[in-house]
């Protein structure tokens, strides 16, 4: 082809294995001088693996990379900034404590004992500033600004790294309609400038309106690179995405829904760091019924399902369960209920890694029977109870004495809901309990959760995956920014509307 | 539990090695001594045989072990508590000292008390001594922000001094002057002992049973499976209804507590009288007994006894080598950071192990992939 | 209180406030990297006993100087080997190295020795500024004093200066906030604290020396007494800046000075214990008033583990 020089990066039969899985297999990708190229697939299709190799966070085991048509090493981060490759991760890699301005010049290289060019360095950034259309104040220190301005920083560090290639990693999961509105604007002013861009992303309208190429990433492969043009439609991606139709079929019988289980009227609880907390959410869940919650990562699902637990201060509003006001109550005395609660922490909040199957399966009630008694711990029984349980839900380990951390996710859930819906319950709250999993402990997790449901528990279902929302629940609501945006049945909801009410817009 | 063993996969010897490091730490640590005795012209196989001489050649040597261990066992529990609730108690030195002065309390205030009850109150009245030294430190963390270590670790000299300047005014001696100390108690509340065993006295008991109590509170009750999970995890405690906070401040409690009894046993069992500087080092040498007990009062046990006849073999050394008394400070210090390596080299090889496995298990699929791709 | 004793006073702060500064800035150094400096008790005595030892061979108070400050170094690296390499626990470790060089020190002290004791070392001479010294009440408190004094005057806005203006310091502190992020910048985040550690053990290690050879004038059993501890809360009072830890360490500098003078005034009639006491409270006091506004390097404490 004529415009060789015009390619900025070449990668060649990258492959990568990770423990037990082939993250990327082959894979090849392009990008030309002054494009922003689209990199889409779904969770775990590959990837963040991919361009974390293209950074030099993660050693590639096989394959090249062309940089400008020379091949370049990149082994680690260092070399690629070198290069000028930039990367934006998800969560931004900000020193929240120092300012603006030194997080930018964080990264130079040179000279580690000369004085920090502050005021050239400043002068250098408004000068990007006005260029690419940044508004950047400099004094500011991180942590107080509102996650768009932390994006646009982390952009103007990599530009101030002069380079030529932007990695960013799903920029838009965290930003609402407006930002992702100026975002746009910037990259579009940036390419202009001639930079290229990898947008990382599974949102099909964005990469639609911004992207001049498509790459689709699948379990790993590269699926195919298109070049953007009007006669793509989502369609038509989301099929290459998933190679197989988009419905996710679950078998359910009918919703009969009984009396109020949970009612919350008028909840509101404070924000906590990153959070954003709970603003005036009523809503009412029966018996024999699935409320999943949608809504786009850090809305409010964490906020709301740890101020039913009781571990967030209620701050005005009221909170019943099974009639029981418990506006006031601990997580102690709300754990004596019949509740089970799938927390979405699983690592850290759900399990304690270092304790053996059996003692995780008894944290919760170690002083009632039958795991024991207030001064007695039934350490034989509580190992009977664990096996039978692990036996129930097929948890794959070597035995109940099997420390937590040694077993793969899927099983971890898999302890994890045998010790919280083990028994008959009569609340189930669930957040995010596929988040990493397998496909066959995910279909553990819905069947678990149906059976709940048909044995005339009441369930909170929690989840940023559409998909599982629109199979699993018989009623959806849809959380944006701490509110809750509306509630409709299952029958109602279609999903241009529920992705209407997660950006924030009211639906009529 | 028969079925449980039989799944499990077999240890490799790397594995068992690594599960010792305590033992391992604590030879180590005796090594060096050995090694630097050396210097002293002293050949390292006259070290070995002194010091197990010194330890447990005749009944005074295991006498003096076991007394000196006695200490050492109980602030180690304590110390264990901590640890294991994710508490950095590092005063224990403070904590014994203040134990120490509530047992001259008791005894030179109200002098006429039968044994059946001075004892207990003196038991009782330094674990409360010790828990509200502790206490200042849970305050500083809880409404200043301010890590126990530190504080804990400045109430140390303070809890010395405080010894030092009641012994040297309210509580001066008015027959003894040439050592800084309190009357004696008149054996009121001395606790029995056996000359023919090197006076050895029946602190060992009390010692014995808190570890009991202690283990049996950790590992086989419900608030002490709490305790555990908030130590690994607050996170988890929490979610599972408990509150880290409080299950903080009740382990720094007991440990305070433990600490201040260690000091009042330690007074009541030796010396019958509060002398300036009686529990210096024991404070820290609790600390190494904890981390050689891997923070399980089960395993303070033999860390302790391990503690004691060292430290009662080196008297005799300093006696009869003229070795200086400050080598165990050197033998101490080697032990926690080879028992810290130890557990990090243990983490780093875990972590590995973990991964080669999953490569391995993936190469083999891969080729059976192959092959059946062949066919 | 006449002229003459305030003075005196004054002039003794400075002197006992040097050694707790130097070690205070050291721990700002290593802490302000994410890894607790809990092991400066024992780089002071290492080096305390390394420059007398040193000084007794060869005469020379630079050579001497010098050779502190390389054992004190040298034993920082190897901590930063155990802690920053292994992953070894921070706390656990420095309270191991202190009770080795606690006990390195005063075994060797007794094998080359004996019972008799290091002998004294020639006095290292205060250096008389002209003009400056002749400032009444602060002259000769600030500017008559042995060369360390000096040197410490110089070093402390240099580090103020290398910790915040520098590029080097900029990530040294990045490192103990924000691993993770220094890391994807390309920052070695093993090479900047185990550099941020053994620049702490130097300045410990120059305290010692200043210890041992400008005060004390011969090395004795535990000879650091608590300086090393005292530095420690300085910096952490001091919120980890050069600074401000300059600022603390005066104050228990004043403390343990006033707490000498109160010993020496027989009229006073407390017990000298409760006198000895006074910085041990006064931190107390200076943590329970400026306590909650000091929020640690957010990485402290923790192994930072390159996956």
């Amino acid at each position: 082809m004529d415009d060789k020089k015009d390619i900025y990066l070449e990668m060649r039969h990258i492959t990568k294995r990770f423990a037990n899985v082939i993250a990327n297999d082959d894979v090849s990708l392009t990008v030309k001088k002054g494009e922003i190229h689209a990199l889409l697939g779904e969770n775990g299709a590959g990837k963040s693996t991919l361009m974390n190799m293209l950074y030099g966070l993660v050693k590639r085991d096989e394959g090249e990379i062309l940089w400008k048509g020379k091949p370049v090493s990149i082994q680690s981060p260092a070399e690629a900034i070198n290069v000028g490759i930039g990367m934006i991760h998800q969560h931004f890699q900000l020193v929240e404590k120092f300012t603006v301005l030194e997080n930018i010049i964080l990264g130079r290289r040179e000279g580690k004992f000369i004085e920090l060019p502050l005021e050239e360095a400043e002068k250098k950034i408004q000068a990007l500033s006005e260029n690419y259309g940044l508004d950047i104040k400099t004094k500011a220190i991180v942590e107080n600004l509102p996650v768009g301005e932390q994006q646009k920083v982390e952009i103007v560090k990599a530009l101030y790294r002069e380079s030529d290639l932007l990695i960013m990693d799903e920029p838009t999961a965290v930003l609402t309609p407006q930002e992702v509105r100026k975002l746009f604007k910037i990259l579009n002013r940036l390419r202009e400038e001639g930079k290229s861009i990898i947008f990382i992303s599974h949102k099909l309208p964005e990469v639609l309106e911004l992207c001049d190429s498509i790459s689709i990433m699948r379990d790993g492969k590269m699926i195919r690179t298109l070049p953007n043009s009007p006669d793509l439609d989502s369609r038509l991606l989301a099929s290459y995405m998933v190679g197989r139709d988009i419905n996710l079929q679950v078998e359910k019988k009918t919703c009969v829904p009984g009396d109020v289980v949970l009612s919350l009227e008028h909840a509101c609880a404070e924000p906590v760091f990153e959070s954003c907390g709970v603003k005036d959410i009523s809503l009412e869940l029966r018996r024999g019924e699935i409320l999943g919650m949608a809504g786009v990562d850090g809305n409010g699902q964490e906020d709301l399902s740890e101020l039913i637990m009781g571990l967030r201060k209620l701050k005005s509003g009221k909170i019943t369960i099974l009639g029981q006001d418990i506006s006031n109550y601990s997580t102690k005395q709300i754990r004596e209920m019949p509740i089970g609660y799938i927390p979405a922490d699983r690592n850290h909040a759900a399990l304690v890694l270092d304790f053996s199957l059996q003692l995780n399966m008894a944290i919760n009630h170690p002083d009632k029977k039958p795991y024991g008694s207030k001064w007695r711990l039934n350490h034989k029984e509580i190992a009977r109870i664990t096996k039978e349980k692990m036996k129930q839900f097929r948890v794959a380990a070597s035995g109940s004495g099997e420390l937590a951390g040694n077993l793969s996710g899927g099983n971890q859930q898999k302890v994890v809901l045998a010790r919280e819906v083990g028994e008959p319950v009569d609340l189930i709250i669930a957040v995010y309990p596929t988040r990493g999993l397998d496909i066959d402990a995910t279909h553990f997790v819905f069947d678990t959760m149906l059976k709940a449901r048909d044995e005339g528990a009441a369930v909170l279902y929690i989840s940023t995956e559409l998909e599982e929302i629109m199979a699993l629940s018989d009623r959806i609501g849809v959380l944006n920014e701490g509110t809750l945006m509306g509630i409709m049945p299952r029958e109602e909801a279609e999903v241009e509307k529920i992705g209407l009410l997660m950006a924030g817009e009211q639906v009529v | 539990m028969k079925s449980d063993k039989n799944i499990k996969t077999k240890k490799s010897m790397i594995d068992i090695l690594l599960d010792l490091s305590p033992v391992i730490g604590a030879c180590i640590g005796i090594l060096i001594g050995a090694c630097f005795v050396s210097l002293w012209g002293i050949h390292p196989g006259t070290f070995f045989v002194e010091l197990l001489k010194g330890a447990f050649g005749d009944r005074l040597a295991i006498g003096s072990t076991l007394n000196s261990a006695v200490p050492l066992l109980i602030a180690g529990a304590g110390t264990a508590i901590a640890f294991k609730a994710g508490a950095n108690n590092i005063g224990q030195e403070g904590q014994l000292f203040v134990g120490g002065l509530a047992a001259a309390t008791v005894a030179l205030l109200i002098p006429n008390l039968p044994k059946g009850i001075g004892i207990p109150l003196i038991l009782i009245l330094s674990f409360l001594f010790g828990m509200a030294f502790a206490g200042i430190a849970i305050f500083f963390r809880l409404f200043k922000g301010v890590n126990e270590l530190l504080i804990t670790l400045l109430l140390n000299y303070i809890g010395t001094l405080l010894v030092s300047a009641m012994v040297n005014g309210p509580f001066k001696s008015t027959t003894n002057v040439s050592f800084p100390q309190t009357d004696t108690f008149g054996g009121q509340f001395l606790l029995t002992n056996w000359p023919t065993m090197g006076y050895m006295h029946t602190g060992i008991f009390v010692a014995v049973a808190i570890i009991i109590i202690t283990g049996y509170y950790l590992w086989f009750t419900p608030a002490g499976l709490r305790l555990r999970t908030a130590g690994l995890s607050p996170l988890a405690s929490e979610t599972a209804g408990n509150n880290p906070t409080k299950i903080f401040i009740i382990a720094m409690f007991i440990s305070g507590g433990l600490c201040g009894i260690a000091g009042s046993v330690e007074v009541i069992g030796r010396s019958d009288c509060l002398r300036q500087g009686f529990g210096t080092n024991i404070g820290f040498e609790s600390l190494a007994v904890a981390l050689l007990g891997g923070t399980n009062p089960f395993g303070v046990l033999p860390a302790g006894l391990f503690f004691g006849a060292l430290k009662a073999g080196m008297q005799t050394m300093q006696r009869s080598l003229g070795i200086p008394s400050a080598l165990l400070d050197l033998i101490k210090g080697s032990i926690m950071i080879s028992i810290m390596v130890g557990n990090a080299v243990k983490v780093f090889i875990k972590t590995n192990n973990q991964k080669r496995q999953m490569k391995k298990s993936h190469e083999l699929a891969a080729s059976k992939e192959k092959e059946a791709s062949c066919q | 209180m006449n002229v003459t004793v305030l003075v005196e006073y004054l002039n003794s702060t400075i002197r006992v406030s040097v050694p707790i500064i130097l070690v205070a800035i050291g721990v700002c150094y290593s802490e302000r990297g994410g890894v607790y400096a809990m092991g400066s008790e024992g780089y002071m005595l290492i080096s305390a006993f390394v420059s007398v030892v040193t000084m007794i061979y060869t005469n020379n108070h630079f050579i001497s100087v010098l050779a502190g400050i390389l054992s004190g170094m040298l034993v920082a690296g190897i901590f930063s080997y155990f802690t920053v390499i292994l992953g070894a626990d921070q706390v656990i470790c420095g309270l191991g190295i202190n009770f080795v060089m606690l006990g390195l020190t005063s075994s060797l002290q007794r094998l080359l020795w004996g019972v008799t004791g290091i002998p004294r070392i020639p006095v290292m001479n205060a250096v008389e500024i002209p003009v400056l010294s002749k400032i009444p009440l602060i002259g000769s408190m600030l500017f008559n004093q042995p060369i360390p004094i000096y040197l410490t005057y110089l070093l402390i806005p240099l580090v103020w200066w290398i910790m915040f203006r520098s590029t080097w310091g900029l990530q040294l502190r990045a490192v103990g906030e924000n691993p993770s992020c220094a890391d994807t910048l390309g920052i070695s985040v093993r090479k900047t604290r185990i550099l941020g550690i053994i620049t702490g053990g130097a300045f410990c290690g120059l305290s010692g020396a200043v210890l041992s050879l400008s005060q004390v004038q011969t090395f004795t059993e535990n000879i650091s007494g608590g300086r090393g501890w005292f530095g420690l809360i300085a910096a952490t009072f001091g919120g980890w800046n050069p600074l401000g830890a300059t600022g603390a360490g005066l104050i228990f500098g004043a403390a343990e000075s006033l707490q000498l003078r109160l010993q020496i005034m027989s009229k006073i009639n407390i017990s000298s214990y409760v006198i000895l006491m006074i910085p041990y409270l006064v931190a107390l006091l200076f943590i329970l008033f400026i306590g909650k506004s000091r929020r640690h390097p957010a990485a402290m404490g923790k192994f930072y583990k390159k996956y």
